[in-house]
């Protein structure tokens, strides 16, 4: 029995203790009210159980304590309601009446037991119970009300609260009915089970929270991916405010970027305002999330967060705040990773634009460029024809001069365009068999070069575009046999082991007079050649290497020199195909 | 022999005096040879020869692509979009080898497409394509 009683005791004290430190974390209205709340139940039950049943002096003064002391709480658990969200004024006048006249009844009326009940006791105490339960109960409805609407360990938290005091107040009335003291342990352990609800609900033990915050979980979990697969600055802010609005009861919620751009969630309204005033005029926020006058600030580096505190956050809330500053740093995440996909967006769209622009000058140039080409090879042949039986033999060779050098220019202007085509038009690479394309490039190849010789060997097959890989071989077999120097030139196509894994690396050799030293590294670079080949009647372009460079590299492999003691080495490195077209074929 | 009316349509004069000269050579029939420098007056060459019934419409349209006013394939459009000018057959002889184009012309009707320069491509074509259209209008035929 006694033990029952102190531990009572003690739980009132501790419940004073800890309201007393919530009170020095945070002091408000609020927090006051709770200290006054349980410091009236604490000092009213210790010094009831400290007063001798037989009281003097001092210890006489101090039996009424107790009692006023116990029944004030209610008034003061109405204070505290009221300090979260007011209550009519007429409301409280009433209230504070008819607490003081009941606190002066219970003075003068409670006393020193002398044996005998003063008149009118019972209904005295008829009166307390009605006052208390009408009070009390009033408050439960209240938090019970509010905290239905808040996420759920707030929810929760505020239940617990209002469990406590229906609990407390159930406690009560079991006193009030049991004068005798029959029930009197049921009335020790239901003090003790509001006193337990009234720590819970005031400071949740970690795992209690973590218990009550199951529900949310899957709602904060889709908060965190919905910001992890947003890829605009709109998706993050949609996916953001409205969470972040109901984590703290749904009120509403403000960002305000670095731009300055506002977004709202929530239906406008005067609460709505506040943040936006509050966003606007406090001073750069911390990540640290701060709430003050009603609103939470959470800073970011890409901006600022203002949402609508219900009166309950300060007391209840404390988990969710918490919270909110790992959003805030999520949120950041997502929106400078929206701002690098904008980015990245814009610039790939003018790498595209600029690329359509060039295309369109390309084309345009060699157009504009040709047509007087077709003029004076037209105008030439006109020559030829009309007037060529008036030329000596040194005239006409002046017009073939003419003609070669006019046929020359139009075949640069034709090859630029290719060089500058390559790469730039999408291809369609595919498995190539390189065996079958040379011996047709060496066929067609042969009606040129009656005299020169073009053996392959077995080639591998090798993916590129069809048509880049047709151009590329004709361009080195052709080469092969025109810059030679020699009309009965061996070209060679031989398949060499590849110095890395994946590759094909093929040489074309032939038997001419070779490339100069100083030469193999330029060869490749545009309008590099090495003077005009004998025994052609027309130089070729020096484009048709670069050409052959850039469709190589376009297709990540290599083309370069090889020293060589004789002749011409040309080695290509291309991405090898794993067999023929079939259904395993690489693409 | 009736002779063989040609229309030409072509900005540049060197090229008009080369393709001009160039059917000169490769005609059997006696040429008449309407000339327009750009595509607004090859219309109107059409419609002033379409006034007197039809019969003075020429028997082939040499046609380049990119000419002032109005384009090769306006040209093309507003011809073989008009029952009486639709039969005439129509060469197009551009300096441009882009498939874009080639595939435009054809698609708005266009008979035949010769590519010029490329170091006497258009030489080599041009007599075997006009030599195929005029045949296939019944008409003086052309020496391939």
């Amino acid at each position: 029995m006694n033990v029952t009683q102190n531990l009572v005791t003690v739980s009132f004290i501790a419940l004073a203790l800890l309201a007393a430190v919530m009170w020095k974390r945070h002091r408000s209205a609020t927090t006051a009210w709770v200290l006054w709340m349980f410091l009236a139940l604490a000092v009213g039950r210790t010094v009831a159980q400290l007063v001798p049943p037989d009281p003097t002096g001092i210890a006489w003064a101090l039996a009424h304590l107790p009692a006023v002391a116990v029944l004030s709480f209610p008034y003061l658990l109405f204070r505290f309601a009221a300090s979260l969200e007011p209550v009519d004024r007429r409301a409280e006048v009433v209230v504070a009446t008819v607490t003081a006249a009941m606190l002066l009844t219970t003075a003068l009326m409670t006393g020193p037991s002398t044996g005998a009940e003063p008149e009118g006791f019972q209904l005295y105490v008829a009166a307390a119970l009605t006052y208390w339960t009408a009070l009390s109960g009033w408050v439960v409805w209240r938090l019970w009300r509010a905290g239905s609407k808040q996420p759920s360990v707030i929810k929760r938290r505020m239940w617990t609260l209002a469990a406590g005091a229906a609990v407390l107040n159930l406690a009560l009335i079991l006193v009030g009915v049991d004068p005798e003291g029959q029930f009197a342990n049921l009335v020790e352990i239901t003090a003790f089970a509001s006193a337990m609800l009234f720590f819970v609900g005031f400071a949740p033990p970690r795992w209690i929270r973590l218990i009550w915050r199951r529900p949310d979980e899957q709602a904060l979990w889709r908060v965190e991916r919905d910001l992890v697969a947003a890829t605009t600055r709109e998706d993050v802010v949609a996916h953001m405010l409205p969470r972040v609005s109901w984590l703290l009861g749904g009120e509403g919620a403000v960002f305000l970027d670095r731009g300055g751009n506002v977004a709202t969630d929530g239906a406008p309204s005067a609460r709505i305002k506040h943040v936006r005033r509050q966003l606007s005029v406090t001073e750069p926020a911390t990540a640290e999330p701060t709430l003050a006058d009603g609103v939470v600030i959470v800073g970011m580096r890409e901006g600022r967060l203002g949402i609508v505190a219900s009166p309950y956050t300060p007391l209840f809330g404390r988990d969710e705040l918490e919270l909110l500053r790992g959003l805030g740093t999520l949120i950041d995440l997502a929106l400078s990773r929206a701002e690098l996909y904008d980015r990245e967006r814009r610039a790939r769209g003018r790498a595209e634009s600029l690329r359509e622009e060039l295309e369109a000058l390309v084309y345009g140039l060699s157009h504009d460029l040709r047509s007087p080409i077709v003029s004076v090879l037209g105008y030439v042949e006109c020559l030829e024809q009309d007037y060529g039986h008036l030329l000596d033999e040194e005239g006409r060779r002046f017009l073939s001069r003419l003609q070669s050098n006019t046929t020359y220019m139009d075949e640069l202007i034709s090859d630029l365009l290719e060089l500058s085509r390559v790469g730039r038009i999408p291809d369609d690479p595919e498995p190539v068999d390189l065996t079958e394309l040379c011996q047709q490039i060496a066929k067609e190849l042969q009606a040129a070069h009656p005299s020169a010789s073009f053996e392959m060997e077995a080639l591998p097959w090798v993916t590129l575009d069809a048509a880049r890989a047709r151009q590329l071989m004709t361009n080195l077999l052709a080469n092969a046999a025109v810059h030679s120097g020699r009309e009965d030139v061996t070209v060679r196509v031989r398949s060499h082991p590849p110095q890395r894994p994946g590759v094909a690396c093929v040489a074309v050799t032939d038997d001419g007079k070779g490339i100069p030293e100083e030469f193999r590294d330029r060869m490749f670079s545009i309008f590099e050649q090495s003077g005009a080949s004998a025994g052609a009647d027309r130089p070729s372009s020096g484009i048709g290497l670069a050409i052959s460079r850039k469709i190589v590299e376009h297709a990540d492999g290599r083309i370069w020199a090889e020293q060589s003691r004789v002749g011409a080495d040309i080695r290509v490195e291309l991405p090898l195909a794993s067999r023929g077209p079939g259904p395993e074929a690489v693409r | 022999m009736t002779p063989l009316r040609v229309l030409i349509a072509e900005d540049n004069e060197d090229h008009r005096f080369l393709l001009a000269r160039a059917l000169r050579r490769i005609a059997v029939s006696p040429l008449e040879i309407q000339e327009a420098r750009d595509g607004a007056e090859a219309l109107d060459c059409l419609r002033e020869d379409d006034a007197g019934g039809g019969q003075d419409l020429p028997h082939l349209i040499f046609l380049d692509l990119r000419m002032p006013r109005l384009d090769g394939f306006e040209v093309l459009r507003h011809v073989k979009g008009d029952p009486s000018l639709a039969d005439i057959p129509i060469i197009v002889l551009s300096a441009s080898s882009r498939q874009e184009d080639i595939d435009a012309a054809y698609q708005l009707g266009t008979n035949s497409y010769v590519t010029k320069a490329e170091s006497g491509e258009a030489a080599e074509t041009l007599p075997g394509v006009a030599h195929y259209w005029t045949a296939l209008s019944q008409l003086p035929h052309v020496e391939n």
